[in-house]
């Protein structure tokens, strides 16, 4: 196991933000952090990469306990935050060179690393820029270098996508699955539920301090009852007289849609149309669209106290 | 053994990376520049006035010998201000937090900045020292009444103006050190203020402290 935690607590004042959490990382593998905001993702990161101290619980990273060998810990990691952490007054080249110094390589083995990782990045040209010229997916490309520098065995990547436009987010989702092919670890918290889908192999939802839900992304989807058919109407008499006929299902006025729930196999799909066209015989003018259960579905059913959305067409 | 080797190498990067920023951004010119400007202000522009308000006082030593520790202290407050102002545009930009995650000796990021401040500190104090010492420059006292002594007397030695430009160096050096009787003798700051503007004011034949007659431009032809 590369992370090993035991009750991990963590309150500021009054206020509790982690009540015991138990995390297992495997080695080699991806492992997404789901919440939404305020859940304590970025707390549990802040702990794991060392910057705060936990209120109690037991954390061993990479072999080595959190509390009694920091630095052992922070040689074996490396992070990558939503903050972006480079220096603008460097150029992207300097940037390199000083954590190759920082991580006390020799002087032609830190040129020969940042050469290297200038060039698996796109960053070649840019390499004797400041950053501040560079775009947003540059800048987050530089900086993911820039932790790379020293080898890391486990990294963690605090929203590493957001902000960025689709094509530079496949670009970082290609980095971080060469990343895993070479045996590095990737503690991964985002907003995006696509792109834990996408990547990770765990997941884990957290919320108001507590995992409520860990498993694989199937897994997760298999316990959350989403999947079903939705019918678009053109208008209003339509929707009044299939909703009248076939009684009880998720109805949407404003959108003109109905919901019917299925398991997402043909069987159940054939079925419900089939009981569409018998009893309405309503079908001209239907438009249909098949709803699988995705982990969209997992977050609300799993993080749905106050939520505001629920009902609406989900 | 190797803890301290890599504590000092750790701080060398970080000195090199505050140099590298220094360069950069545009601290290097206020830390640099400021002093200097503010010194040439209050001298040259502002001085006679003050010297004047000065009273009884400046008559006792020169202007410039109370205006250079006051250059010296501001020199050093703003070296240190700029410090703090780098310190927390690297917090904010969070870079500092990259450096909490790695294994690297935690008190070379402060000592780097702080002794790339101690450096562009040095530099300044030096080069307003120089200023200073310029701008009180010892003078040679002419024979009474003669118009051409008194160019003379202008003439700043800046060889020997260095020791004179801070007031308790000045003190030191209060007591005559040749003998009056000699017609070329280095005169010191208790018997002459602001020597250049005073120059200025005597080779125009006037004794009142007028602060229009000391401006920049009238003294620029004599010194």
């Amino acid at each position: 196991m590369m992370i090993e935690t035991r009750g991990l607590r963590k309150s500021f004042g009054d206020h509790v933000v982690l009540a015991g959490i138990d995390l297992d990382v495997a080695e080699g593998s991806i492992f997404a952090l789901l919440g939404p905001n305020g859940a304590g993702k970025t707390t549990t990161v802040q702990i794991l990469s060392t910057l705060i101290s936990a209120d109690s619980g037991k954390t061993r990273i990479a072999g080595h306990d959190l509390a009694r060998e920091p630095d052992a810990v922070r040689a074996a990691i490396g992070v990558t935050g939503q903050f972006s952490a480079v220096d603008d007054l460097l150029t992207g080249e300097e940037n390199l060179l000083l954590m190759a110094d920082l991580h006390h390589l020799s002087r032609r083995e830190g040129r020969k690393r940042a050469a290297d990782l200038l060039e698996r990045f796109e960053l070649v040209e840019a390499a004797k820029q400041r950053p501040a010229t560079y775009s947003g997916g540059m800048r987050r490309r530089l900086d993911l270098a820039m932790t790379l520098v020293g080898n890391p065995r486990l990294i963690f990547l605090d929203e590493p996508t957001t902000g960025l436009d689709p094509r530079s987010r496949h670009t970082m989702w290609q980095i971080i699955r060469d990343l895993v092919a070479d045996g590095v670890t990737i503690f991964l918290t985002t907003q995006y539920l696509d792109e834990a889908d996408e990547l990770a192999n765990q997941i884990a939802v957290l919320d108001r301090g507590k995992l409520v839900a860990e498993g694989t992304p199937d897994e997760l989807k298999r316990c959350i009852p989403g999947g079903h058919i939705q019918l678009q109407f053109a208008d209003a008499c339509g929707l009044e007289a299939v909703a009248h006929t076939l009684g009880e299902m998720v109805r949407n006025d404003e959108a003109l849609t109905l919901q019917i729930p299925t398991d997402g196999s043909i069987r159940s799909l054939k079925a419900a149309l089939d009981r569409l066209d018998y009893e309405t015989n309503a079908v001209d003018g239907v438009g249909v669209t098949v709803h699988t259960p995705d982990l969209d579905d997992v977050f609300f059913a799993l993080t749905s106290h106050p939520d505001p959305q629920k009902g609406d067409g989900r | 053994m190797s803890n301290f080797s890599f504590a000092l190498r750790d701080s060398a990067t970080m000195l090199r990376r505050d140099v590298q920023h220094s360069l950069r951004n545009f601290s290097i010119v206020f830390v640099l520049l400021v002093p200097i400007i503010m010194l040439l202000l209050l001298n040259y522009v502002f001085g006679g006035a003050i010297g004047a308000g000065l009273g009884g006082v400046a008559r006792g030593s020169a202007y410039i010998d109370y205006l250079a520790p006051g250059i010296f202290v501001m020199t050093v407050g703003s070296g240190c201000a700029a410090t703090a102002l780098n310190l927390c545009t690297d917090m904010a930009e969070g870079i500092v937090t990259r450096f909490r995650t790695m294994a690297i000796f935690r008190a070379s990021v402060l000592l780097g900045q702080v002794l790339g401040s101690l450096i562009r500190t040095l530099i300044s104090v030096v080069l307003s020292g120089w200023r200073c010492s310029w701008a009180s420059g010892p003078r040679r006292v002419p024979s009474p009444g003669s118009r051409r002594s008194a160019s003379l007397r202008c003439s700043p030695s800046r060889s020997h103006g260095w020791g004179r430009c801070s007031g308790w160096w000045a003190k030191r050096r209060r007591e005559p050190t040749a003998s009056p009787s000699s017609s070329n003798y280095w005169h010191t700051p208790a018997a002459h203020s602001s020597a250049r503007n005073r120059c200025q004011l005597e080779s125009a034949g006037s004794r009142s402290f007028s602060p229009s007659r000391l401006s920049l431009t009238r003294c620029g032809g004599c010194c």
